[in-house]
């Protein structure tokens, strides 16, 4: 008898403990956890509300994701989803654009600004229940990131200015040193990247474990992995997924954001994203009702605003508002044909050409009116933006680039360079008579950009220079751009960041982007390149934000006269969401809840 | 017998002859010309057909504007209101200048129009300077909106596109590259079809085997990547736009003779053993002579059926070819760009008038049909109408 | 009969390979590759990319790529990876049972359509040139003018537009409302899927049935004017026996032709339709895969594609012979 109940008590403890252990979430809130202060007043939070928990939320998104693995992805249809799920020691304030703390509770950069030691947050745990400890970031970075086998785009990110990599060091078990051989201040930005489990992944890289093969770790957490396997520290996990249909990711037990009134975020259960191929459809089914937010374009808000207030939505329209990227017209300085290289290499040329941009005819044909002029190099939304008198203060435009459209100041260029009309057919030709034809090339699908390059034509005909326009297949486009291929003109467009060293492959005389002028590479370069070169390097090594705000401000507006790329115009933000969903006002350009960063989904909430 | 006997016996024979129904011998085309005429609805479609083929090639009388024309100031405007009569008195057709006004809540525009001046609807009129048939330089227009004062404003028959362009102008435009497309695409493809589709049927065995299995390399390749890769490798060579459409139609053609090809062998499968092919033989007639004057001409009801459904279909592919890059560019245009550039939500609830175009394409189409039809009907000897 | 069909099952696989070398040729043709897209990526640098293309074999010659490609198929059955995916080929194509859905919106699409367009061709025939035959016509040729995406898109608009059928919880596009995801199956969940799915058979089969229409058509007044159905009629048969046991017996050989042609359309065709409508099928895969330039998936689409083309072809032909005792194969 007493044998039979000592079994019995053994048997329920054994039963009980791992239930216990089992019980999903913190038993309490985590000392370290991340207090977002929704509704209180004077802060960033302050317009939005705190929420209750529970419910689904359901958006759209044109393609599938082609893996979980947020080291290896490459376009935004993964990260759309790896970002919710592995977030990086910094990340970016979906209403400052600045980055604040995330795994990392703080740092500090020592006095020669060239190693930065990371406190982590302690008490965290993985979604499996595993704890989060300095090993998990050491592993992300010196075994992911900045190993050779692993195809990442990351690391091309991590690279500093002398060609080598940082160091990411464990001192204790929450507390890591990222030491760099030179200061550079960008490097804070890029510690956004994804940390990633060691105890589930570590296995797969060959480093560490022989018995795999060196590519195993690529194809690893590939779309056929059980969705258990995946794991991470962001608000959702992906719980199933369905080609062509769906994503279903489901609430993690072990977020450590919580509200100020001590709720833990996130407040959905679901986050189910739908697979809709066609942006025409998705506006249908918004209007159906079977997606709570979605980024129309601007040709569907007249469609939209009037059904504000039948279906109890809302429309955001943030008219002087334009996204991260820029759209530009680029003339190749290395084209073939010695005459249109000169041409192309005379500023008054490329001054006259700004000068045909009817960027007003633009916004209001291509864009319905929702969409801003363009004059930097740098997003509107970036605290080092010149059209701000300070670092991150307001938007004043006062030192902007400006080119305004007219016809009579093109003409008077050109005439100013000897391109005159001497057969009378309305064309200019070139001073020694020759025939002057430029072909502006960009992708053929893409009916914005090639309406704006239907404009510019016509504007370009009544000021005598002759532009024929080419729509072409987008790969054939990037030959040409890349250098592979001659051209004479391209519009295209380019994404951007809050950081403008970011650019330092396009704006960079040595950089792998620099289109209107590779051999600036090998040696011909101009002394406007020869000083954004200086103002890019002494901006990265200087840690004095204000500092580099007047170097980029100096950067920005040297590059706007100099006009390598031609800038145009960039859509204006526009948002539309039910009013049952709480907090979607948080949407802004830097994110939006059904953006591709899932920055926002753990503030949105479903009302009753 | 003497003279008046056979001069009576003459006028007698005349008169019989006279009297009796006269027999005229007509050719195989005449005949068929007449039965197709006979056919009414068929008469019609050729007529329409016909009339489209002028106004394409008159195009530039027949527009008011140039197909690039852009009025900057009038995107997505609506057709233009003729009006009769101002104020109760009749004055004959005229149109207002319009504004476009955006209602600042809801985001949509509107054209309010101006009523300080009317602008007269005027024929042969001057406008723009053209070659008509590439030949001879002219500015005058069938019609026009002008003033008293000489000032114009743009007449929209059709409404405006998002540029401003006058679809109604570009609509005839566009119907050049539209209503050779489809016919083009039939005449190279098809005497391809017959000739392979004929040898392989009446042949059969060794040569059935190995033109079929070279149709169905064809065939078993998606068109849509073969049409890609022809219009990449077009692109490539630099061509003048009109080169470049024929090179497109050449790609069509050759993605599209497997199908028919085949279906034509089918039934000359089934034929080749009838009573009247053995006939022909044993007459002596030569293999060639046999397909072509004996087994084809009992193809032609799927034939021409297969040629009236091709135009459509050809039409079609010749805009979602350009959309993806290849083909006719803009600011060139035709029937199918014009639809593609209106099938989405905004065109159908905000602009529904750039949908005209696809009108065209179902008029032409029907008209070609019923061409086909009575052209079916004309050449089938055993048809009672 | 059997010889014929085991010598033509044979051929079928030096023709395969024939395509796939076209295939392959097609691909080269198209300009770009699978990184193309990543180079206009401003974070990414040049050596990364040339990383990446000797990772992916990329930066071999064409030649060199097709014959490992090849030589993996004869060796180790193996068709290559997915660049974008990295996964097996087939396993990208037919992921999350898009073969399965491929199938049964195709088959069910074909036969309806099949099933009204062969009895309204018959119709249309016997009352020629009368008010119905040319309605029936008119419908037909509309159906034909207008881009399938069009359709598709007009139907969703109406809808959701007019009918505003999300107030009474239906939802356009896909498969499965919103409140069946992930849910077993049940009768409730069947209906919806049948709401879901005819729009597709209305979009997809009224472009088939234009075309069948009026090949029925033609092929029974064809047929209709021969000496043997006058024979038939003198013989004192009822009108219905003359035409449903003469006549559309003859007038359907062109039609199964045709339908061997259409069966590459169970897989391959109306993808537009199939993106606006949103349904998982192959196709759609096959696209993305031509538009991301995924080579190795490009090629095992193309030979899936092409397989049911010959086999169509094959029953095709057998059918012809069953259907029309003129007919031999010799």
């Amino acid at each position: 008898m007493k044998r039979l109940i000592v079994t019995l008590a053994a048997l329920t403890a054994i039963l009980l403990i791992p239930a216990a252990v089992m019980a999903q979430g913190y038993a309490t809130k985590p000392a370290d956890a991340v207090i977002i202060p929704l509704g209180v007043a004077g802060t960033d939070y302050s317009k939005l509300e705190p929420g209750v928990r529970g419910g689904t939320v359901y958006v759209g998104t044109i393609s599938n994701p082609k893996k979980w693995n947020a080291v290896t992805a490459h376009e935004t249809s993964t990260t759309q989803y790896t970002n919710i799920m592995q977030p990086g020691l910094v990340n970016l304030n979906p209403i400052t654009a600045g980055y604040d703390p995330e795994l990392a509770k703080s740092w500090e950069v020592s006095a020669d600004n060239k190693v930065i030691t990371f406190h982590l947050r302690q008490g965290l745990k993985w979604s499996d229940g595993t704890p989060f400890t300095a090993d998990d970031v050491v592993f992300s970075f010196m075994d992911l990131y900045l190993n050779t086998d692993i195809e990442t785009d990351t690391r091309d990110v991590l690279q500093l200015p002398d060609g080598n990599f940082p160091v990411v060091a464990k001192v204790d078990d929450y507390t890591v040193t990222v030491t760099c051989s030179v200061a550079f201040r960008p490097l804070l930005n890029s510690m956004t990247a994804n940390i990633m489990p060691k105890h589930k992944l570590a296995q797969y890289v060959a480093k560490l474990n022989p018995a795999v093969a060196a590519d195993a770790f690529n194809q690893v957490w590939g779309l056929d992995t059980d969705p258990k396997e995946l794991v991470g520290m962001g608000a959702f996990m992906v719980e199933s997924y369905t080609a062509d249909l769906n994503v279903v990711m489901k609430r993690n037990p072990y977020y450590y954001h919580y509200d100020s009134k001590g709720t833990q975020l996130p407040y959905l259960d679901k986050y189910v994203v739908l697979t809709v191929a066609s942006q025409d459809v998705m506006l249908l089914k918004y209007q159906n009702g079977e997606i709570d937010c979605f980024a129309p374009r601007p040709q569907d808000i007249p469609i939209l605003k009037p059904e504000e207030k039948t279906k109890n939505l809302t429309v955001l329209v943030k008219g002087d508002q334009p996204g991260f990227g820029t759209t530009w017209v680029v003339l190749n300085w290395d084209t073939q044909n010695q005459k249109y290289r000169d041409l192309f290499r005379t500023l008054k040329f490329r001054q006259g050409v700004a000068h045909l941009f009817d960027k007003e005819t633009m916004i209001r044909n291509l864009f319905n009116g929702l969409a801003v002029p363009q004059w930097s190099p740098v997003s509107y939304l970036s605290p080092f933006y010149s059209g701000r008198e300070t670092y991150a203060g307001p938007v004043t435009e006062k030192n902007a680039v400006v080119f305004e459209y007219s016809i009579d100041t093109a003409k008077a260029l050109f005439d100013e360079i000897g391109l005159k009309d001497v057969n009378n057919d309305g064309y200019r030709e070139f001073a020694d008579g020759t025939a002057l034809e430029i072909t502006l090339a960009t992708n053929a699908g893409n009916t914005t950009r090639e309406g704006a390059c239907l404009i510019i034509a016509d504007d370009a005909k009544k000021a005598g220079l002759k532009i024929t326009t080419n729509f072409i297949d987008f790969n054939v486009l990037v030959n040409q751009l890349m250098g592979q291929e001659d051209y004479k003109a391209i519009y295209l467009g380019l994404t951007g960041g809050t950081e403008p060293h970011s650019g330092a492959n396009v704006y960079m005389s040595t950089g792998g982007l620099h289109a209107w002028h590779y051999s600036a590479a090998t040696g011909d370069i101009t002394d406007v390149e020869k000083r954004v070169d200086e103002l890019m390097n002494l901006a990265a090594a200087e840690f004095d934000l204000d500092k580099v705000f007047e170097y980029y401000k100096e950067y920005q507006t040297i590059l706007s006269e100099d006009l390598g790329f031609l800038y145009t115009i960039n859509q204006a933000f526009i948002y539309s969401y039910y009013n049952r969903i709480g907090n979607a006002q948080v949407a802004s350009p830097i994110a939006t809840p059904s953006g591709n960063n899932g920055l926002t989904m753990d503030l949105i909430y479903k009302k009753s | 017998m003497a003279k008046r006997t056979l001069r009576r016996r003459q006028k007698k024979a005349d008169e019989q002859k006279a009297s009796q129904p006269r027999t005229v011998n007509r050719s195989q085309g005449q005949m068929i010309w007449r039965a197709f005429l006979r056919h009414r609805l068929g008469s019609v479609g050729m007529i329409l057909v016909a009339i489209f083929a002028v106004v394409a090639l008159f195009a530039e009388f027949f527009m008011p504007y140039p197909y690039a024309e852009q009025f900057r100031q009038y995107p997505f405007a609506p057709p233009s209101v003729v009006h009769w009569s101002e104020d109760g008195t009749f004055v004959g057709p005229f149109i207002y200048a319009t504004q476009r006004v955006v209602n600042q809540e809801t985001y949509q525009p509107v054209f309010v129009e101006n009523k300080a001046t009317r602008y007269y609807l005027r024929f042969f009129t001057h406008g723009s300077e053209y070659k008509l048939l590439g030949l001879f330089k002219t500015d005058i227009h069938l019609f026009g909106a002008r003033a008293e004062d000489g000032s114009t404003t743009p007449l929209f028959v059709f409404g405006s596109d998002n540029f401003g362009r006058d679809i109604f102008s570009r609509t005839l435009f566009g119907s050049r590259v539209s209503l050779a497309v489809g016919p083009l695409v039939v005449l190279f493809s098809f005497p391809l079809a017959i000739f392979l589709g004929g040898l392989s049927g009446y042949y059969g065995g060794g040569v059935d085997m190995i033109l079929q299995r070279i149709g169905e390399v064809f065939l078993a390749i998606p068109g849509f990547p073969i049409l890609l890769a022809a219009g990449a490798a077009l692109a490539g060579l630099g061509l003048s736009p009109v080169m470049v459409f024929l090179g497109i139609i050449i790609a069509l053609a050759l993605v599209s003779w497997a199908g028919t090809a085949r279906v034509i062998r089918g039934q000359i499968l089934a034929i080749r053993e009838m009573d009247f092919v053995n006939a022909a033989r044993a007459a002596g007639a030569s293999d060639v002579r046999v397909i072509l004057r004996h087994i084809i001409p009992n193809v032609t009801s799927y034939l021409v059926v297969s040629a009236t459904l091709t135009i459509p279909g050809m039409m079609l592919t010749e805009a979602g070819l350009s959309f993806l890059g290849y083909g006719i560019r803009e600011p060139m245009t035709s029937w199918g760009q014009l639809l593609n550039g209106a099938s989405n939500i905004a065109g159908i609830e905000s602009h529904p008038w750039q949908l005209i175009p696809g009108g065209f394409i179902v008029i032409s189409v029907l008209a070609f049909n019923f061409m086909g039809d009575a052209l079916r009907d004309a050449v089938d000897p055993f048809s009672i109408i | 009969m059997l010889t014929f069909i085991v010598r033509r099952t044979l051929y079928m696989i030096p023709l395969l390979v024939v395509v796939s070398l076209i295939s392959f040729m097609l691909i080269e043709i198209m300009p770009g590759d699978y990184l193309t897209k990543l180079k206009t990526n401003p974070f990414v640098t040049q050596k990364t990319i040339a990383e990446m293309a000797k990772r992916y074999g990329l930066d071999k010659p064409p030649l060199t790529r097709y014959w490992f490609w090849f030589q993996g198929i004869i060796t180790r059955g193996d068709f290559g990876m997915s660049f974008e995916s990295r996964r097996p080929v087939f396993a990208t194509l037919f992921e999350s049972g898009r073969l399965m859905w491929t199938f049964i919106v195709s088959l069910t699409t074909m036969f309806i359509s099949w099933a009204v367009a062969i009895p309204l061709g018959i119709y249309s025939a016997t009352h020629k040139y009368k008010a119905s035959d040319h309605t029936l016509t008119f419908f037909g040729f509309l159906g034909l003018s207008f881009p399938s995406f069009f359709f598709a898109l007009v139907l969703l608009w109406l809808l959701v537009g007019v009918f505003n059928v999300g107030q009474h919880g239906l939802g356009v596009g896909g498969l499965f409302d919103n409140r069946f995801i992930d849910t077993p199956w049940s009768l409730a969940k069947f209906g919806n899927l049948l709401w879901h799915l005819w729009p597709a058979w209305l979009v997809i089969g009224t472009i088939g049935m234009a075309g069948l229409l009026r090949y029925m058509r033609a092929s029974v007044l064809d047929t209709l004017s021969l000496q043997y159905v006058q024979t038939a009629r003198a013989k004192g048969l009822s009108e219905k026996v003359v035409i449903y046991k003469h006549v559309v017996r003859n007038a359907i050989n062109p039609l199964v032709s045709l339908l061997g042609l259409s069966l590459p359309n169970l897989v391959a065709g109306s993808l537009i339709a199939a993106t606006i409508l949103n349904l998982p099928t192959v196709e759609r895969a096959f696209f993305t895969s031509l538009t991301a330039q995924d080579d190795y998936v490009i090629m095992g689409a193309l030979l899936f594609f092409s397989l049911f083309l010959l086999v169509g072809n094959l029953v095709a032909d057998i059918l012809l012979a069953w259907v029309d005792p003129r007919i031999r194969y010799n």
